[in-house]
Parts: C-alpha cells; structure tokens; sequence
C-alpha cells in the first residue's frame, strides 16, 4: 500500500494550527487570493510552485488549501513531510464560520432542484416590504 | 467563488436570503425564510433589510437578476454576497 503523501485536515483541525501560527501556503491564483484569503497565509500560486517551492521551510508543518492536493503531492515528492491539506479549500474555512480577509463573493452552484420551497400560502403580505 | 448549493441549502439560516424577482412571481415559490426585495427596488430596500455582517444569498427565476443584484450590494459595501446560479427551478412548489 502507497503511503499517503499528505494528510487530509477539516477546517476546525485547520483553524487550530492558525491559532498555533503554522505556516498556511495558498496556491490559488493572485487575483482569487486578492479577492479572498485565510489571514496570514502566503500565495505561492500552483503556476509559480516548481520555481518557488524553495520559500517553503522543510520539517515544519504546512497547511496548504484550494487546489492543493496536486500541490502537496508535488510537495512530498520534493520531500517535503509534514503537509497538511485543508479539505474543501476556503470555501470550507468560510462555511465553518472561521475568520478569514477580503470578500465573500460568488455563486451557488449545482442547482436548487428538489430542495422544497415554501408554499405560495406562506407568502403573508403583511411581510411584503413594499406597498 | 463558487459555493455548492448542497452545502449551503443546510446552512441557509446564515444566509439573509433575498428573492429580488417581483411581486407577481412570489407565487411559484419561495426559498424557506426568504426576504422579498424586488430588484427594481433593491437598492432603496437593502439599507433597510440587510445587515452587512451576515452573508447575503440572492436568487430569481433565472439567475440574471440575481447577478445584477449582486453588483448593486456590493457597491453598497456589503462583504459577503452570492447569488443562486441558475435561479429557481420552473416547477411548481410542493
């Protein structure tokens, strides 16, 4: 059996190692980093990784997050050994509620089909912000 | 960015949910606890309805004025928006 190069962590796991000052790695592109980032990480996009991996300390845990499994696997090839990956991304940091800079901004995706709607009865004009 | 709906549909109560269609479309349904303010409106109704500390989560019919709207709220400032892509389905509520 393959060893795991990397080890899976859900956000809460994640947000203590923030709390703790680990190093967090994102490697999204700089203007989705602009837009959004968990406080203190360092961009080292995906595209500039074979050329700045270098800025990344050996023998210490890093967290790495958003398309970051490609990026860890990369990581450990390169012998790097404490690589801890956040499942889900940001977006999995932002729905935990955790703290993070810049805006929220984007879209729902995958469709609202088959999840209920309130029935028209509900709709009490009353409520209505508008005459 | 982009959300999946299947997370967030469990999440929505921290979401101010808005539905910025107009007022002859709220009977084919509604998102559950969803504020009514119509697109043509929004801007005057949002400084009203909206609080900027919580996420704000638009939707209409389509997905086109949910997008609009979202332009509008943020160049109000507000932090957290996103829109429904592809709006609601044309089925009828249950």
């Amino acid at each position: 059996m393959l060893t795991v190069p990397y080890k899976e962590i859900r956000p809460q796991e994640a947000r203590k190692l923030h709390e703790q000052n680990t190093l967090f790695v994102d490697v999204r592109e700089p203007e989705e980093f602009a837009q959004m980032r968990i406080a203190g990480a360092q961009p080292i996009p995906l595209s500039e990784l074979a050329g700045r991996f270098g800025e990344i300390p050996k023998g210490q845990p890093v967290v790495l997050y958003c398309r970051s499994a490609q990026a860890a696997a990369w990581l450990a090839a390169k012998g790097y050994s404490n690589l801890l990956n956040l499942d889900g991304g940001i977006m999995a940091w932002y729905q935990a509620g955790l703290a993070y800079e810049g805006f929220a901004v984007g879209k729902l995706v995958g469709g609202i089909q088959g999840y209920p709607l309130e029935r028209p009865a509900a709709v009490k004009p009353e409520e209505v912000p508008c005459s | 960015m982009n959300l999946s709906v299947k997370t967030a549909y469990h999440q929505l109560e921290r979401f101010q949910v808005v539905d910025v269609r107009e007022p002859e479309e709220w009977a084919e349904g509604l998102l559950p606890g969803a504020l009514r303010l119509p697109l043509s409106r929004l801007e005057a109704l949002a400084p009203l309805y909206l609080e900027r500390d919580k996420p704000v989560l638009l939707y209409c019919r389509s997905g086109n004025r949910s997008q609009e709207a979202l332009k509008k709220l943020q160049n109000l400032g507000h932090p957290q928006v996103w829109h429904l892509e592809g709006g609601l389905p044309c089925t009828s509520p249950v």
